[in-house]
């Protein structure tokens, strides 16, 4: 890829996340106290609470309910074919195998940096074993 | 700093300074991994310094490693939506000049939102944005060079492993999401549905297809979900630490809001 596409990669996502995150900042000061960071705490994600239930709230209520799984989506198929598929095929079972045994530690709260060395470390003995 | 330490108190700013370290070594991973794909050295620092979203990171440098680029921004805006709602909820944490809006957007991530949430009043609130916002921002940056130094001392990355390191590091930032149900859910399918179509649709679209994963969330989520803080979405750099209270710093990804840098990654790369 040439160094122009790259350029202009990471300035229309550097630049439609700035908006992204001004946006809501400058949005705020249009919408009335339903959202004090007091309520938005009890509130949040797919409560649709008890307040108000405008239809700009709903609409409001169901986004912000979807967004984080949206992210989670996003992240564990990134995530999946990451570890399984390389080139468009399988990419072996050593990378596999160290992801499971990252993602298992991190479930017995391992920190995280131990917890992703740990996951290169099984992958690459395995390799070192001859397991593809 | 001091002025944060009297505003906040030792315990909150102890926190804080925990989950940048940790944020940190996401940054040596995102750094290492995204110099091994082969993204040269200036823009694996720029994505740091101009996007500072970790999530989005790790998706953009690993699509455009694959030679997608079109699915990088896509996809990275996408990730990134969430700071919209997100902003809603803390702009008065920012303080009310402009200077204070413009610069304090960009500090706006899922962990300077979440410690600010924690905060009982106006003044706490924004002193915890500004410390978490600016300390991540400057350990951000010093992790990603830290790992483009390893990085780019390893010939073959697949040799140490590196390329299952950066799946287990994704996978971690939303382990707290997964342990829920609906969470699970919506991963598993999400998963399914990438891994199946990335043997026969070019890379990038088989991510943006895991938002399929949608159909799995159930008319609402788990009743427990319900409690925490506003879930942010993704992946906050913050692994295993999350100290304070409700929104805090979780891993990865839900209860924080604004997200934070999560790496990158590459790994269609090679």
């Amino acid at each position: 890829m040439s160094n122009h596409t790259l350029i202009l990669v990471i300035a229309l996502l550097a630049v439609g996340t700035y908006a992204l995150r001004l946006g809501g900042v400058l949005l705020a000061r249009r919408i009335p106290a339903a959202d004090s960071p007091g309520q938005a705490v009890e509130a949040s994600p797919g409560s649709a609470p008890a307040t108000d239930p405008g239809p700009t709230a709903g609409v409001r209520a169901t986004v912000s309910r979807l967004l984080p799984y949206a992210a989670v989506a996003l992240l564990a198929a990134l995530a999946a074919t990451a570890a399984v598929i390389e080139s468009g095929e399988f990419a072996g079972y050593a990378r596999p195998a160290g992801v499971v045994a990252g993602v298992v530690a991190g479930l017995l709260r391992a920190p995280f940096a131990v917890a992703v060395v740990l996951a290169a470390a099984v992958a690459a003995s395995l390799r070192l074993l001859g397991v593809p | 700093m001091r002025t944060a330490w009297r505003t906040l108190g030792p315990r909150t700013v102890r926190d804080i300074l925990t989950v940048a370290v940790a944020c940190c070594f996401v940054g040596v991973s995102y750094g290492a991994i995204a110099v091994a794909s082969g993204i040269p050295t200036w823009a694996v620092v720029a994505f740091s310094v101009f996007v500072f979203a970790g999530g989005s990171q790790f998706l953009a440098v690993s699509l455009v490693a694959a030679g997608s680029p079109v699915t990088a921004v896509l996809g990275g805006l996408l990730l990134n939506a969430r700071h919209l709602p997100f902003g809603l909820t803390i702009a008065d944490a920012l303080g009310t000049t402009w200077p204070r809006r413009l610069i304090g957007s960009h500090l706006l991530i899922d962990e300077s939102a979440a410690f600010a949430l924690a905060q009982p009043d106006a003044p706490r609130r924004r002193a915890a944005y500004w410390l978490t916002g600016i300390v991540l921002f400057v350990l951000w940056q010093f992790g990603t060079l830290v790992g483009i130094a390893v990085g780019s001392n390893i010939a073959d990355p697949a040799s140490f492993g590196l390329d299952a390191a950066f799946p287990a590091a994704l996978l971690l930032l939303i382990l707290p999401r997964l342990r829920e149900a609906a969470g699970l859910r919506v991963a598993t399918t999400a998963a399914v549905v990438s891994v199946v179509t990335a043997l026969v649709l070019p890379a990038g679209l088989p991510v943006l297809l895991g938002l399929l994963g949608l159909v799995a969330i159930g008319r609402r989520p788990d009743r427990s979900s319900d409690q925490r803080p506003p879930a942010s979405g993704d992946a906050s750099p913050t692994p295993a630490t999350a100290p304070t209270p409700a929104a805090a710093p979780t891993p990865a990804t839900a209860p924080t809001p604004g997200t934070t840098p999560t790496p990158a990654t590459s790994e269609a790369t090679t």
